[in-house]
């Protein structure tokens, strides 16, 4: 039995619109008009207990739309879904209490307080046992480093030490589901690498399934095995992310330095990204032309100070496919 | 009814006041000054009438009066309609849908969690001013027990009213300028300025058929022990119905309320 | 001239903002005007059931209680949301961009928190200063109208005074908001004239915290007439403007030296 079960979602947003300038602020005291926008427009999928699941796709693309109708704070048009075998939006109050939520700029914590406090407000409304929770809170504490931050309140705090708090409120109860909404912003290079670690630890500790939507590949190279792409309201990618790579990553990026003026660059299978003076960025289809040909070409033809030889970035492969 | 899910809020509700503290201490420092205004503003208007009795109220009643508003108006205050309105606006309505209690319970239980650091910091010192300097009694000790039920009552229908309000929000997304005048209307309309009756008859009457009255005018006059004890079990049996209608409306309105939530994807 | 043109355009801002949200701006209008209306209502409410307050007949009280609020709108007009807003920016720690401009801090401050909805009281009290001048049969073209304008200046004077005093203590002490609290309190002591109170407050009202020149004085000046020693009621009001801007110097001279 999947932990989450979903079928053809579907999701209609009314977005009121509103004119510029006075005359248009005038007007719109006495007639609204809205648009109609789609945000899901048929989505279904399936996620097995303890895997780490990447969403990710461009702004405007459903992915927050897809997070809270799965966890309870939307209804769907139509379609269904079945998590941890309920109906989020049917029964919200018995649903909450089993999975944890992490939206990026929305904090959950009471502003005026500092986290420590939200976190036994949450040991209270979570019936959590003492012992456990003491256990359970000092070791996300240790592993987050915020020790000292949790006693400040939360409007004291920077987006990244406020991140870093609000995940541990969502993990305190011991959810089977977690959500992250782009969980990494505003950390630090460090800070990152502690929360994925911690996130990768949590999963193969509790068998805890996330789902992580983030615009950060870094994230997604090093958390998720499996990666949903949606835009436009629909998935259009569901699979492994390896996958993707092999399927996608015959192209190449190569940096080339010359002690010689380069005046143009033709190569079968080649384009040329970027030209300056003494260096040239190209990329290399290695399907048409394997690599070690235009290396020689180059080395044979061309004074060479440097090469440099990349995958491109995930985004520009992610950009292809939301392209399709 | 989860009552340790209540009182967890409420808890978190201590705690927020606690934050607030030296705000809510700061507002009954002021009330002596409100007190000693009305206390000089009527015995001007007593003397002057010569009379010692204003549609049924002696001055010392009336000066009663004014110390009781205040020590009602402190038990039954809400805030929660900016609460609403700042959770829809910032966002923070999430934390709230996403806490495992119903809504109405979450906010009420806050409410209740703030209102019982009232009682102690600002309702208690209120009394014993009213005991020492304005020299308020205690008419009888079925008068007192009723008022305590009555102020409960109270606190329930201006709470509710003050929610009907925040859930306005949902539709309105901002009501501050509604805010401002359900602070003043809720207040005056219950005889929180100006005793009810005092008002023009005609107004009163209209009056009986609107909660405001119980929120304040009723359990003052209770208190004061100018009802019979007939008139007394009436009201509270009033009031009492007053609260069942209003949490009817509101589950209704509340149901509505996350419907179109849900609809413009807030 | 700058500071006008200041003035214009934050207004236009304002404005524009505000439109952004109609139902909330007719009503916060409305609420402006109606929170001010229970003070003349309940004065009716008084008069038709006692002989009122000695000394003051319903349309005098009238007079009085709507110089007051004329009063109050002006000054919610100019300087009321000036110490909530410099508040602020103190407490989140952007108050240093006002030093920036090219303007004096204070007036940058006063024309940025231009309240229009000020305007909504300012008309309300104008309502019924007009009803009562008219039952009284008052003329507005007399020297005592003169005076009876200046004195209400001089009661603007006094309320900005004391938002200044209340932004200035934002940046030696921290929880200003309780000043704010107090001050609004202690104003309600000017609703109703000064002979109903004991010595003590209005001694308070008139050297203290001269709120007298707002209502109490203007009014006795249009319904009894002007007498020069009258003029002396403003020498309270002089200083304690004087304190409240020196306060801000000294508060600016700290904030700065400190670094902010």
């Amino acid at each position: 039995m999947p932990t989450i079960q979903v079928n053809d979602l579907k999701k209609t947003f009314k977005v009121y619109k509103r004119g510029q300038g006075v005359l248009e602020a005038l007007k719109s005291l006495f007639s609204r008009k809205y648009e109609l926008k789609d945000a899901l427009a048929g989505v279904s999928l399936s996620i097995n207990e303890g895997e780490i699941v990447g969403l990710i796709g461009p702004n405007g693309a459903g992915k927050s739309t897809l997070i809270k109708i799965l966890s309870g704070l939307l209804w769907p048009d139509s379609g269904e879904a079945t998590i941890l075998g309920i109906t989020p939006w049917k029964n919200r109050i018995k649903y909450v209490a089993n999975i944890g939520v992490v939206f990026g700029q929305k904090s959950q914590m009471t502003w005026d307080l500092p986290p420590i406090d939200s976190f036994y407000i949450d040991k209270d409304l979570h019936n959590i046992p003492e012992d456990e929770f003491n256990r359970r809170l000092n070791y996300m504490v240790d592993m987050l480093a915020v020790e000292d931050v949790m006693k400040s309140p939360v409007r004291e705090l920077s987006l990244g030490e406020r991140m870093r708090c609000e995940i541990i409120n969502a993990l305190l109860h011991n959810p089977k589901l977690v959500f992250l909404d782009e969980p990494s912003i505003g950390l630090d290079v460090i800070a990152k690498d502690k929360l994925r670690d911690f996130i990768l630890k949590v999963n193969k500790e509790n068998k805890t399934t996330f789902i992580v939507t983030t615009h950060d590949m870094q994230d997604i190279e090093k958390l998720c095995k499996r990666v949903i792409i949606i835009n436009y309201g629909k998935i259009v990618y569901d699979g492994q992310l390896e996958d993707i790579k092999k399927k996608y990553f015959t192209d190449k990026h190569i940096e080339v330095k010359l002690s010689d003026k380069v005046k143009s660059f033709k190569f079968k299978g080649c384009v040329v990204l970027e030209k300056q003076d003494y260096q040239l960025k190209l990329e290399l289809d290695t399907k048409k032309t394997p690599i070690q040909d235009l290396i020689g070409y180059l080395l044979k033809h061309y004074d060479v100070a440097d090469i440099t030889v990349t995958d491109p970035p995930i985004e520009e492969i992610i950009k292809k496919i939301y392209g399709e | 009814m989860n009552f340790r899910n209540d009182w967890a809020v409420a808890k978190m509700g201590i705690k927020v006041w606690s934050a607030y503290r030296f705000e809510s201490i700061v507002m009954l420092l002021t009330v002596p000054i409100t007190l000693i205004m009305y206390f000089f503003l009527w015995k001007s208007i007593y003397s002057y009438t010569g009379s010692d009795v204003i549609r049924g109220f002696t001055f010392q009643q009336m000066i009663s009066y004014y110390v009781l508003s205040m020590i009602v108006g402190f038990f039954t205050w809400s805030e929660v309609d900016r609460w609403i309105e700042q959770d829809l606006i910032h966002g923070h309505m999430i934390g709230a849908m996403l806490k495992p209690i119903s809504f109405v319970s979450f906010y009420r239980s806050f409410e209740i969690g703030v209102n019982l650091m009232n009682i102690i910091w600002q309702m208690i010192p209120v009394f014993v001013l009213g005991f020492l300097f304005f020299g308020l009694s205690i008419a009888s000790l079925f008068n007192f027990s009723a008022f305590i039920l009555s102020i409960v009552f109270a606190f329930f229908i201006y709470f509710g009213l003050t929610f009907l309000l925040g859930l306005s929000a949902f539709w309105l997304k901002r009501i501050t300028g509604l805010r401002r005048v359900r602070r003043v209307a809720f207040g005056f309309l219950g005889g929180s300025l100006i005793p009810l009756n005092l008002f023009p008859v005609w107004a009163q009457s209209i009056l009986h058929y609107l909660p405001f009255e119980h929120t304040r005018f009723v359990p003052i006059t209770i208190y004061l022990g100018t009802l019979s004890k007939e008139s007394v079990i009436k009201a509270l049996c009033l009031q009492f119905g007053w609260v069942i209608i209003i949490y009817l409306v509101i589950s209704f309105v509340w149901s509505r309320a996350y419907r179109h939530y849900s609809s413009v994807g807030m | 001239m700058k500071y006008l043109k200041l003035l214009w355009r934050c207004v236009k801002i304002w404005i524009l903002k505000d439109f952004a949200y109609k139902g909330d701006f007719f009503i916060k209008v409305f609420s402006v005007a109606f929170t001010d209306l229970i003070m003349p209502l309940m004065t009716f409410f008084i008069y038709s059931l006692t002989r009122g307050i000695p000394g003051w007949s319903l349309e005098e009280l009238l007079l009085f209680q709507g110089t007051l609020i004329l009063v109050l709108g002006l000054a919610r007009v100019f300087s009321y949301h000036f110490s909530w807003w410099t508040l602020d920016a103190i407490n989140w720690g952007n108050f240093d961009q006002y030093l920036l401009k090219p303007y004096s801090t204070l007036l940058y401050l006063l024309a940025l928190t231009v309240d229009h909805y000020g305007l909504a009281e300012v008309a309300t009290g104008v309502v019924f200063i007009i009803y009562s001048s008219i039952k009284l049969g008052i003329s507005f073209f007399s020297f005592n109208a003169l005076m009876y304008v200046l004195f209400i200046l001089a009661g603007f004077m006094v309320i900005l005074a004391s938002q200044i005093i209340i932004a200035s203590m934002g940046f030696i002490a921290v929880k200003t908001e309780a000043l704010m609290q107090l001050h609004n309190k202690l104003t309600d002591l000017a609703r109703y004239p000064l002979n109903i109170y004991g010595f003590g407050i209005k001694f308070f009202l008139i050297f203290l915290f001269p709120m007298a020149v707002s209502s109490f004085v203007p009014a006795e000046v249009l319904l009894r007439g002007f007498a020069p020693k009258m003029l002396l009621y403003l020498i309270p009001v002089a200083i304690y403007f004087s304190l409240s801007l020196w306060l801000w110097s000294s508060a600016m001279k700290k904030y700065s030296s400190a670094g902010g």
